[in-house]
């Protein structure tokens, strides 16, 4: 498996970038943090398109960058999807595509044709070919920058918050083709977002970074219930977990699934879920509610014996309380109230009555 | 007053073309790669190099002619290499026309090469970077069409103002038939021997050209807002 290894330092605006990791090039790794944390200056330190950041950064055996002598871009066999859209106005949607693919030194036309058409149907783009880039939405864009990019034939590629300027609809249409390219192409992805629910969706592993330096490197489930935990401090509501769970079978129109040793029964799975191999669910800590008994006259089909490892109140009248559900740690969102009246306490035996869980992918 | 053109006068005319065209073609290769710079560059430097590229607008003819001259005399700065392009001297000559219209109408190819150059998208430059687009690929597949109606605008207002010119090439080149005497110079000719007729047809011709130039450019202008 191939290693970026980076350590580089810049002095930003208000603190110094001073990043030192190793990102493992499988999947995707996201690199989380708020905004003007400095991830973009990374990203592009990775690119070669940031020349102040000095250090060094290798892939493998090749030096990108040593002290502040710099390897340039387009010797880099990387591909970078911006934010805002950057395809090239002079072309049209095909030739915006030609323009990578005649740049990807390969030579082998019918595989590269093979893997174009792929690529289009994956995207769905094949309809947009002759238009001209300004007449395209900006979730047409991103799409078209995105197979831009990979008809490339780059080593890595990186994407630097690709989804913010899109509309909710876009934004989730995107981020399922994203983890459909995921199982059908073998290219890592470094993806840059400060948005938890984004990356819950797509990261395998994750780098947290605050003022410019490497919290924590994790794989991105674990890291994510810690920044989680970080954010109920912070007393952010809106909390949720996320689980990878494996497909066990069907029965009454109800999918089961196996998180750990616990088995949760969700929405009826298509063929495509299934056999994808990898699923994950989010739990929104809004819809799990705490029961002290087995309650076998609810229409919740989710009830799990479960322990209660913490409580929190992050805001008046409203606690957190952290489960561990026998596989997987969750949170839960109650008021001051319900607690009060149930008497919760840690390590109190109780039932997790959940109420909706999501499919991410 | 009848239409006509002698042969001194077609000559004028194409010796005025030719060195047109000459000038355009330099400063187009020079102004380039020196207005990328500038409008990428905001260091003082730039502000110099800047300045010191305007004054040609602002300087009247006749001064920067005499720096001309003194540059390119056979002891000047310039002249003392004429030699090397097998030139007595690069005063009075066409060649030394030629780098006087160069220096006189280097800011109209400059200032719309530079103005288009600001207009840039950095982030295609960048993307097409990542692309492994080499810098000289990126000039050429992205900057060069991008900023093309910049090109023609400057080539066209390079031409005409060196079309116009007049005390530069009269302080530089003397007037010297087939070798510097240009159609302005022509004009001038004329007027001196009083012979008002020749000195209108082709005062004409040079009022026609300008006028079909400056349509060009500011139809130019309108397209550009059109498809912006």
């Amino acid at each position: 498996m191939s290693h970026l290894n980076i350590n580089i330092t810049q002095a930003l605006p208000d603190f110094t970038l001073a990043i030192n990791t190793q990102i493992s090039l499988q999947g995707i790794t996201a690199i989380y943090g708020a905004s003007g944390s400095g991830k973009t200056s990374l990203l592009r330190a990775i690119a070669g398109l940031n020349k102040q950041a000095t250090g060094s950064i290798s892939l493998n055996n090749n030096q990108w960058l040593k002290g502040g002598k710099h390897l340039a871009t387009h010797k880099r066999r990387i591909a970078y999807v911006f934010q805002e859209h950057s395809l090239f106005s002079h072309l049209n949607v095909e030739g915006n595509l030609h323009y990578s693919q005649r740049r990807s030194g390969n030579t082998e036309p019918k595989i590269d044709e093979l893997y174009r058409q792929k690529l289009l149907s994956t995207l769905n783009i094949k309809h947009l070919l002759n238009r001209q880039i300004h007449s395209l939405s900006g979730g047409e864009k991103q799409r078209v920058a995105i197979v831009r990019a990979l008809l490339n034939k780059p080593q890595i590629l990186l994407m630097d918050e690709p989804l913010s300027a899109l509309d909710d609809s876009n934004r989730q249409a995107i981020l399922q083709l994203l983890v459909s390219l995921k199982s059908i192409l073998n290219i890592p992805i470094i993806y840059v977002s400060h948005s938890l629910t984004e990356i819950s969706q797509i990261a395998d592993h994750l780098i947290w970074i605050k003022q410019g330096k490497v919290i924590a490197q994790d794989k991105a489930l674990q890291l994510i219930h810690r920044i989680q935990n970080e954010r109920i401090e912070q007393g952010v509501q809106s909390l949720f977990t996320v689980v990878d769970a494996t497909f066990s079978h069907n029965e009454n129109h109800i999918s089961i699934v196996q998180v750990g040793g616990t088995a949760l029964s969700v929405h009826t799975l298509d063929d495509e879920a299934v056999q994808s191999g990898s699923l994950r669910f989010m739990l929104w800590a809004k819809d799990i509610s705490i029961a002290l008994s087995k309650n076998n006259d609810s229409s919740i089909l989710n009830i799990l014996p479960a322990t209660i490892v913490a409580i929190q109140a992050p805001l008046q009248y409203t606690q957190i309380i952290e489960l561990d559900c026998s596989g997987f740690h969750c949170f839960v969102q109650l008021t001051q109230h319900s607690c009060e009246r149930l008497d919760l306490k840690k390590g109190m035996p109780v039932f997790a009555q959940v109420k909706a869980v999501s499919l991410l992918k | 007053m009848p239409f006509s053109l002698s042969p001194d006068d077609w000559q004028s005319i194409i010796l005025t073309l030719k060195l047109s065209l000459i000038v355009t073609c330099l400063l187009l290769l020079a102004c380039t790669p020196l207005a990328l710079w500038l409008s990428n560059n905001k260091s003082r430097l730039a502000v110099f190099v800047q300045t010191i590229t305007a004054l040609p607008l602002v300087l009247p003819p006749t001064v920067l002619g005499f720096y001309c001259l003194l540059i390119l005399s056979p002891t000047g700065f310039i002249g003392q290499y004429s030699h090397w392009f097998g030139l007595q001297s690069l005063a009075f000559s066409f060649a030394g026309i030629v780098f006087a219209s160069c220096l006189y109408s280097l800011p109209f190819v400059l200032q719309p090469l530079i103005n288009s150059f600001s207009l840039l998208d950095t982030r295609a430059i960048e993307a097409a970077r990542t692309l492994q687009a080499s810098p000289s690929d990126v000039f050429f597949s992205i900057i060069l069409p991008q900023s093309k109606l910049g090109f023609i605008s400057a080539a066209i207002l390079g031409f005409a103002h060196t079309m116009g010119e007049f005390g530069v090439i009269l302080m530089v080149g003397g007037n010297i038939g087939g070798e510097t005497r240009v159609a302005s110079l022509q004009i001038y000719e004329h007027v001196e021997s009083l012979n008002f007729a020749q000195a209108h047809s082709l005062s004409l011709v040079l009022l026609g050209f300008s006028f079909v130039v400056l349509f060009m450019v500011y139809s130019l202008g309108q397209k550009q807002a059109v498809f912006k």
